[in-house]
């Protein structure tokens, strides 16, 4: 039976190569892809948060600033105030004069203007500028937030950026400080009004970039634009801003999609200051360089892994199905085969130090088993060989056939009966094995025709313990022994020999002897035919005896001499007691 | 038959493995120049037609205002004269030379600017075009003016305001023919009232970028066609000229007069009642715009050949000048 490759039926079964390809891929794939999402949220995360945190210092610096100039500008106002509301207005030139020593106070005053409460401009103070003729400039119906300029008497309005047109060709960009004052010693009320410069202002603010992508702006508290850095654009259409997320925020913080706004209020005045900050280019740009990155990382370690696999390969893959082809070669034809291989892996090297060691040993089994084989049926062919022993059939049919000549037919009849029940136990039914009994029977079929044709040679004796009759045993054991005492001790002698048979029961072993007092064999003749070398027909007959036990009962058993020249033979054979067997053929 | 399996050399385990070291070493600089790579911050170059005029201030101002909100670098440049072609060229060459990721350009010449502008793009690197063309399929983008429109815009407001009252009569002076804008620009005009019935336009006098040439050129025409009552002239030099002239020979009341651009001498004459109105373009938007597309490109985007984005002009008159949203387009922000 072929012991060929069995399907199991436990799942699909991958080559070891493959088998770590897939893996080694997946577990990169794996790595890289959680790698890159935990990086890119961990990034996503660490950037909003630190554009939170640089929008909130930056705009917290831009409202101190403000605020520091608002109470700056709040003061100023209030100096001409007091100086208004004490000194009154005089007379024109007078309040001119103390007007543009007002001026002087601060270099970002870029006028002080007195109007009446119908808004006629009735005195200012400038840098020596003169005023513009064009009457429309002069009055107050552009300064809207004169209607906002609030009841209280203390409240002073702080108007949106604008541009001072009341100078001839100056033009500054102004925020004005409007506040009614009551002159002194009467109720009526003028509006005084200063412009400061706003052009350092809008440069400050201007110049603030929040976070990585982003400015900011000023609203008011009707979320309307103030003041924006690039109002240009968005006059122009080509830009929109959304004032409607930092609608309701006074302060704080809002994040919509990748735009936070930072909202803070300024104390001197109802405007918020608004940071704006972009987050999306810089997570896209930096998103694409990640992934730039990672194909670059991805190519050269999927190069790498080639490498890395073709080494293992190398070292691992080619040795193991080396190994695998041997034991398939192996497995077909065992003849002269022969493995050595070396591996670098351990296991690997182990298994087929092992695999080679296990084939020598096959191989000497084989051939021990061949040899035994050989050996037997060479002994066998002698075995049949001896049975088949010509001369005694002719001499044995030569006495019968002298015997009918001589008329002596009856004492014929046993002989023929002798010879034929020799040969029937002679072929046995073709078994090796036959009964002690049997055994006993040929051997004494043999005795009988020997005695009769050489009557009075010689006289026999039988010594059979009973109990061994049913064991089994070699067939033709006894009579070739018996034989070759006839033909090696008694032929020789004048006088009448004896051969003596005996069956003993030798506990686990059967013994059976053949004793002659013939003429003996000398130990050079007993050794040869011990030793399995002799050539003549008799000869062969004994050692054959001996081969046959050792074949089939081992080593341990088989033949023993014992001889004296001039005194006589024993032959022992011992054997173990078996009383069954299956015939190996 | 014998097999044998022979025993692999150890020699041949050398050459893989040092592969493996090899290309180890270079995945591990790959991956450092990588990261390198984020460090490089892009640089814009401006580059202008006259480094005193108030138009390009308000452009420099708006590429300010982009260059701090997208955390850019910039360089702005530009010669002394409008007329100087030449050394335009030679700063687009030297803004390649020196690799800027960028070129914004406002050309002085429609011609003779494009050798310079193609080997801008061949070295890859994008030209945007701001209000002044060139004559070339290299600018990944122009933003500017409508001239034509401007033009156009002039010339109805004339026709509007001279309603009800005598025909109108009307000069063009016009600024160096090399400058497609002021061709434009004139067109627009022309175009306008060629079927206006009521209408006499003189043949156009061509000064140079300068005001005493356009003083003069406008004060020749004059006397040469006293019965003018309109002029339009057409940048921001040749305004303060022909307003000066006008100014001059005290012609103001009998006179209506369109300038462009708001420079503040022009404005002041606006102010003073001796401009009756000045068409403004946005400089501011196209500085502006201008980085920002740029950005864009350089990020990979890509525009229709010779496509154009109109930055918008606004007819501005005294009264105007009230409003605040005018004033903020009018009188930017002076920066330092």
């Amino acid at each position: 039976m072929r012991v060929g490759r069995k399907k199991r039926d436990v799942g699909v079964r991958l080559p070891l190569f493959g088998y770590l390809s897939v893996v080694v891929c997946l577990l990169m794939i794996l790595s890289i892809g959680a790698g890159s999402l935990a990086y890119s949220s961990f990034y996503q995360y660490n950037l909003l948060n630190s554009t939170k945190i640089n929008s909130q210092q930056v705009i917290q610096q831009a409202k101190e600033m403000l605020d520091i100039q608002s109470r700056n500008m709040a003061a100023a106002m209030q100096m001409v105030r007091t100086l208004v509301e004490t000194d009154g207005l005089g007379d024109i030139s007078a309040s001119n004069r103390s007007l543009n020593q007002a001026l002087l106070m601060r270099q970002d005053i870029l006028g002080v203007m007195i109007y009446s409460e119908a808004g006629k401009l009735l005195t200012y103070g400038s840098h020596g500028l003169l005023l513009t003729p064009d009457e429309m400039s002069r009055s107050t119906d552009r300064y809207r937030p004169f209607t906002y300029a609030g009841e209280k008497m203390e409240q002073i309005y702080i108007s949106p950026p604008h541009v001072q047109r009341l100078f001839q060709s100056y033009y500054p960009w102004v925020i004005s400080l409007v506040s009614r004052v009551k002159l002194p010693g009467s109720e009526a009320e003028i509006f005084l009004v200063m412009d400061f410069d706003f052009t350092e202002i809008s440069r400050y603010i201007n110049r603030i970039g929040v976070g990585e992508a982003g400015y900011c702006f000023v609203v008011n508290e009707r979320n309307e634009l103030v003041f924006h850095p690039h109002q240009q654009l968005l006059h122009a259409g080509l830009k929109e801003e959304n004032l409607h997320p930092v609608a309701h925020l006074e302060n704080g913080f809002l994040q919509q999609d990748d735009t936070i706004y930072t909202v803070v209020a300024l104390d001197s005045v109802n405007w918020r200051v608004v940071g704006k900050s972009r987050t999306g280019d810089l997570i896209d740009r930096n998103l694409s360089q990640l992934y730039i990155t990672l194909s670059y990382v991805f190519i050269v370690s999927a190069i790498l892994m080639v490498f890395v696999f073709a080494l293992f390969r190398h070292h691992v893959s080619r040795p193991a199905r080396d190994l695998i082809a041997a034991m398939q070669a192996f497995e077909r034809e065992n003849e002269d085969f022969s493995y050595r291989s070396r591996s670098r892996i351990l296991e690997l090297d182990r298994l087929s130090a092992s695999f080679a060691g296990l084939v020598d040993r096959v191989k000497r089994l084989v051939q021990e088993v061949r040899e035994e084989e050989i050996s037997l049926r060479k002994t066998e062919l002698k075995a049949l060989q001896t049975q088949i022993n010509p001369h005694f059939l002719y001499n044995t049919l030569d006495s019968i056939l002298w015997m009918c000549e001589q008329d002596r037919q009856r004492e014929a009849i046993p002989m023929i009966e002798a010879l034929a029940a020799l040969f029937r136990i002679s072929i046995s039914k073709g078994r090796d094995l036959i009964t002690i009994a049997d055994e006993k029977r040929h051997v004494e079929n043999y005795l009988k025709i020997q005695s009769i044709r050489y009557d009075g040679a010689f006289h026999y004796a039988f010594e059979v313990d009973p109990v061994c009759l049913p064991y089994l045993c070699n067939k033709i054991t006894l009579q070739p022994l018996v034989e070759n005492a006839l033909y090696h001790g008694i032929e020789g002698m004048i006088d009448e020999g004896e051969i003596i048979i005996r069956i003993e029961d030798g506990g686990d072993l059967i013994r059976m002897s053949v004793e002659d007092n013939g003429i003996g064999m000398s130990a050079e003749r007993v050794a040869e035919i011990l030793s399995d070398q002799a050539t003549e027909s008799v000869g062969i007959g004994v050692s054959n005896v001996n081969s046959r036990i050792k074949i089939f009962f081992g080593d341990e058993y088989g033949l023993s001499i014992k001889s004296l020249e001039g005194e006589g033979t024993c032959v022992m054979v011992t054997f173990p007691k078996i009383t069954e067997y299956e015939d190996r053929r | 038959m014998k097999r044998s399996t022979c025993l692999k050399k150890h020699k041949r385990t050398w050459p893989p493995t040092l592969l493996l070291l090899v290309l180890s070493t270079v995945w591990l600089l790959t991956l450092s120049a990588c990261l390198k790579m984020e460090a490089k911050r892009p640089e814009i170059t401006l580059i202008i037609k006259s480094t005193t005029s108030n138009f390009y201030e308000n452009m420099i101002n708006g590429v300010k205002a982009a260059a701090n909100e997208y955390n850019l670098d910039y360089r702005v440049e530009g010669p002394a004269n409008e007329e100087d072609y030449r050394m335009q060229n030679e700063l687009i060459l030297a803004a390649v030379k020196r690799k800027t990721s960028a070129i914004l350009l406002s050309a002085v010449s429609y011609e003779y600017s494009v050798d310079a502008v193609e080997q801008a793009v061949a070295a890859r690197i994008p030209v945007l075009i701001l209000d002044s063309d060139v004559d070339s399929d290299g600018p990944a983008l122009r933003i500017g003016t409508d001239n034509e429109a401007a033009g156009r815009q002039a010339a109805a407001y004339l026709y509007e305001r001279a309603r009800g009252g005598a025909p109108l009569v009307v000069g063009v002076i016009n600024f160096s023919i090399q400058t497609e804008n002021g061709q434009a620009r004139e067109r627009g005009v022309r175009g306008f009232f060629q079927d206006k019935k009521d209408v006499t336009i003189y043949p156009t006098v061509t000064v140079d970028s300068l005001p005493a040439s356009a003083e003069a050129g406008a004060k020749r025409l004059l006397s040469e066609h006293p019965d003018i009552n309109a002029l339009v002239t057409f940048n921001e030099w040749t305004t303060l000229g022909v307003g000066q002239a006008v100014a001059d020979l005290d012609r103001t009341d009998t006179l209506s007069l369109i300038g462009f651009d708001s420079n503040p001498s022009s404005v002041d004459l606006l102010e003073r009642g001796l401009m009756t109105a000045l068409i403004v373009q946005n400089p501011f938007s196209m500085g502006y715009l201008g980085v920002e597309r740029a950005r864009a490109v350089l990020a990979g985007a890509r525009y229709p050949k010779r496509e154009m984005i109109y930055t918008e002009t606004t007819v501005v008159t005294r009264e105007l000048l009230a409003d605040l949203a005018v004033q903020k387009l009018v009188f930017p922000i002076d920066e330092p």
